[in-house]
């Protein structure tokens, strides 16, 4: 009888699982290992494809463009992931000190969190335009006197890429804090009465209480950010298509260009699969450094 | 031991199967020759599909109409997508089993593995090479194993013409004090050393998608000649991209930029925003194609003029829209009739109503004064055997080494002799 009803809701488990495991294998798993089987191989998308053994992922580092992206989108991190982590985790403390009910508290989450909701393409117009030669910036420099600063900034050699991670700040924060404000409202108020009546202020609070309970959602908030810098396409595609001179490529644009405009299939898929497994490192080390106790 | 060996083969080639890979694959190297041609259409109904990008296909609809009374019995399909995503694409529409008749073609080499077929039959058949110049010909006659230009396989026809040469603006030309259009390229730089004596900028350029290859490009060839320049820009082996004249031209792209007659910020600029700035009075010369004639006429009208890049030689980059026959097509023999009629003289009105330089110029007459300044400027270029293929177009990738280096160049990041190397290495690899 007991082993009956094991096997039923073996049964009803599998029916729940298939549907998604099967398109799961179709649309990600696949298509993984399809890419992991070409990156071996040199094809141009269409004809014969020839075995060229590991020979594509040494080129991965011996040419200087796919070697360029990699670098680009480790630096890109720090925009994407690190700073927003940072400014999340103050306004996401700083509205929650406010009164829940305050109309400020529910102006700024909105406001922070709207980035998030608007598609990376219309993202990167909007900044493009910000940071065009005619652009508000330049605008708002000439204005207050400033114009000897202006400048076309995306064309901009040692600001381009800056300027792609000023955008991944903007985008991210607004993520950080959310993730960051349902955090804070799952920690225990008496905590924060136990500092008060020691006498800790609110830094002793943040670093006490807020920080070491938040360690789930900022290693969350840090992995996906991460993937986001690292996996990167749309904002640069749209923004800079990796100029001036590939200072702002990253590896998802150089596997669409591998591909499509080079046609080296074969190539794209190693650079692919090098990317995945950078970002799996990342990820990982990330996850160990951050574990709970 | 052997049912293993034998399961493992099994699930080996069952795997290859579900991703689809053509590890021996049934695409042959090399374009496939129709076994017979014939200029006679079947009187039997036919749809014939096109695919072609924006604006090219208010030119293919129009002959398609003109087509289609003609031949009754055929139907003519015009299907039109933006360039960046048809040529990636064509050759995945052209290798299913739906796919067009006929298709613009992305670049010479896009048609490898037998997409397209041979056109050398039916351009004896109707005398096409009359009507072409052997210079525009030759961009899209391929080697067997598609690398080179310059070959023996026909994979296109090409239809229209693009010329790149020098616009000018005729009121700030006064303004600066130029009395009259420079020939060489002394009297262009003392042009350009006027127009900034007055205050004006003397070139508009963007260089975002590195349009300012198009200078370095215009000074060599108009240096080193159209004949030696266009054996590089078709990949004919041991040519190479360090000349005189295209070091003189990376110099002097770097010179103006120091001497700032040309945006300083020219990175940050599309091709097309330098076309707006030129039309709205900023900029007393745009060195573009006539491909944007139709924007910069509709906006400056009479203050417009264009000449060919001024030089020691008459040249031009010029290339152009051309057309491939589907190796899978049913009917080959009406495709190549509608080919026939998009460069015949009857189609060439409806080529320049459009906005282009049809290859048929014979009947073809301007309306507006920069039309019949571009007609000129071609018929020019033209008589001295003077058109460069685009030299981005040599490898799948020069366009982008094109941009890379041409950015770092006017960034400071690159030498002239970086730039000339970096470029060579690229074309080294295809050829």
């Amino acid at each position: 009888m007991r082993n009956k009803g094991g096997r039923e809701s073996i049964k009803s488990a599998t029916t729940f699982i298939a549907p998604a495991f099967i398109l799961y294998t179709i649309f990600v798993i696949a298509p993984w290992l399809a890419a992991i089987f070409f990156s071996f191989f040199n094809w141009d998308g269409i004809g014969e494809a020839v075995w060229n053994s590991y020979r594509n992922y040494i080129q991965v580092i011996k040419d200087p463009e796919q070697l360029q992206s990699i670098k680009n989108s480790i630096l890109l991190i720090v925009f994407f992931s690190f700073i927003p982590v940072f400014f999340g985790l103050i306004s996401a403390t700083s509205i929650s000190n406010l009164s829940a009910k305050s109309k400020i508290a529910k102006i700024s989450r909105v406001v922070i969190f709207l980035p998030q909701v608007l598609p990376l393409v219309a993202v990167g117009i909007s900044w493009k335009l910000i940071f065009s030669p005619n652009g508000i910036i330049n605008q708002l420099l000439s204005l207050v006197g400033l114009g000897r600063l202006e400048k076309g900034w995306l064309g901009d050699f040692n600001f381009a890429i800056y300027a792609i991670g000023i955008v991944g700040i903007w985008l991210g924060i607004g993520l950080c804090s959310l993730l960051f404000s349902t955090g804070i409202q799952k920690i225990d108020k008496h905590l924060y009465e136990s500092i008060q009546i020691d006498g800790g202020g609110r830094i002793r609070e943040f670093t006490s209480v807020t920080l070491p309970s938040l360690r789930p959602e900022i290693r969350f908030a840090i992995t996906i950010t991460t993937i986001s810098a690292l996996s990167g396409f749309d904002l640069v595609y749209v923004m800079t298509n990796g100029g001036p001179g590939g200072k702002t490529l990253v590896p998802g644009l150089e596997v669409f260009r591998l591909a499509f405009t080079y046609q080296q299939f074969g190539q794209a898929c190693s650079l692919a699969v090098t990317l995945s497994t950078i970002t799996f490192a990342f990820i990982l080390s990330v996850n160990k450094l951050l574990k709970d106790y | 031991m052997r049912r293993k060996l034998n399961k493992s083969l099994t699930l080996t080639a069952a795997v290859l199967l579900a991703i689809g890979m053509p590890v021996a694959s049934a695409f042959a190297m090399g374009a496939p020759t129709p076994a017979s041609v014939s200029k006679v259409i079947p009187n039997k109904p036919i749809t014939l599909r096109i695919f072609t990008t924006a604006p090219q296909n208010k030119v293919s609809q129009a002959v398609a109409t003109v087509f289609e009374k003609k031949y009754p019995n055929v139907k003519v399909i015009v299907q039109a997508t933006d360039f960046p995503d048809y040529a990636q694409g064509i050759q995945l529409a052209l290798k299913s089993s739906n796919g067009p008749d006929i298709a613009l073609a992305a670049n010479a080499f896009s048609s490898k593995n037998g997409l397209t077929i041979n056109l050398a039959k039916y351009s004896k058949l109707y005398g096409w090479d009359k009507i072409i110049p052997s210079t525009v010909a030759e961009q899209w006659k391929v080697t067997p194993d598609y690398k080179t230009m310059a070959g023996s396989i026909q994979v296109a026809l090409p239809v229209d013409i693009n010329i790149v040469g020098l616009y000018y603006n005729k009121k700030l030309l006064q303004q600066a004090g130029i009395n009259t259009l420079p020939k060489t390229l002394s009297e262009l730089e003392a042009a350009l050393a006027s127009a900034k004596k007055a205050n004006l900028l003397p070139i508009q350029m963007g260089n975002s998608q590195g349009h300012a290859s198009f200078l370095i490009q215009c000074i060599g060839q108009s240096q080193d000649g159209a004949e030696s320049a266009a054996k590089w820009a078709l990949g004919v082996s041991n040519s190479t991209f360090a000349t005189t004249g295209n070091k003189l031209g990376a110099q002097k792209l770097l010179d103006w930029k120091n001497a700032g007659y040309i945006p300083s910020d020219v990175n940050s600029y599309a091709l097309q925003d330098a076309v707006t700035n030129f039309t709205q009075g900023n900029g007393v010369f745009l060195n573009d194609g006539n491909w944007d004639a139709g924007t910069i006429d509709a906006a400056m009208g009479s203050n417009v003029g264009f000449i060919p890049f001024p030089g020691t030689n008459v040249v031009a980059i010029g290339g152009g829209d051309a057309f491939q026959i589907s190796a899978k097509s049913k009917n080959k023999d009406v495709a190549a009739a509608f080919l026939n009629m998009l460069i015949s003289a009857q189609a060439a009105p409806l080529a320049w109503s459009n906005g282009f330089l049809p290859v048929n110029v014979a009947n073809a007459k301007g309306t507006t004064s920069l039309q019949n300044d571009i007609l000129a400027a071609y018929k020019k270029i033209s008589n001295a055997n003077g058109i460069v293929s685009f030299n981005n177009n040599v490898t799948p990738s020069m366009a982008q080494t094109l941009t890379t280096t041409t950015q770092a160049l006017l960034g400071g990041q690159m030498t002239v002799d970086d730039l000339i190397n970096t470029v060579q290495a690229d074309w080294a690899k295809s050829h």
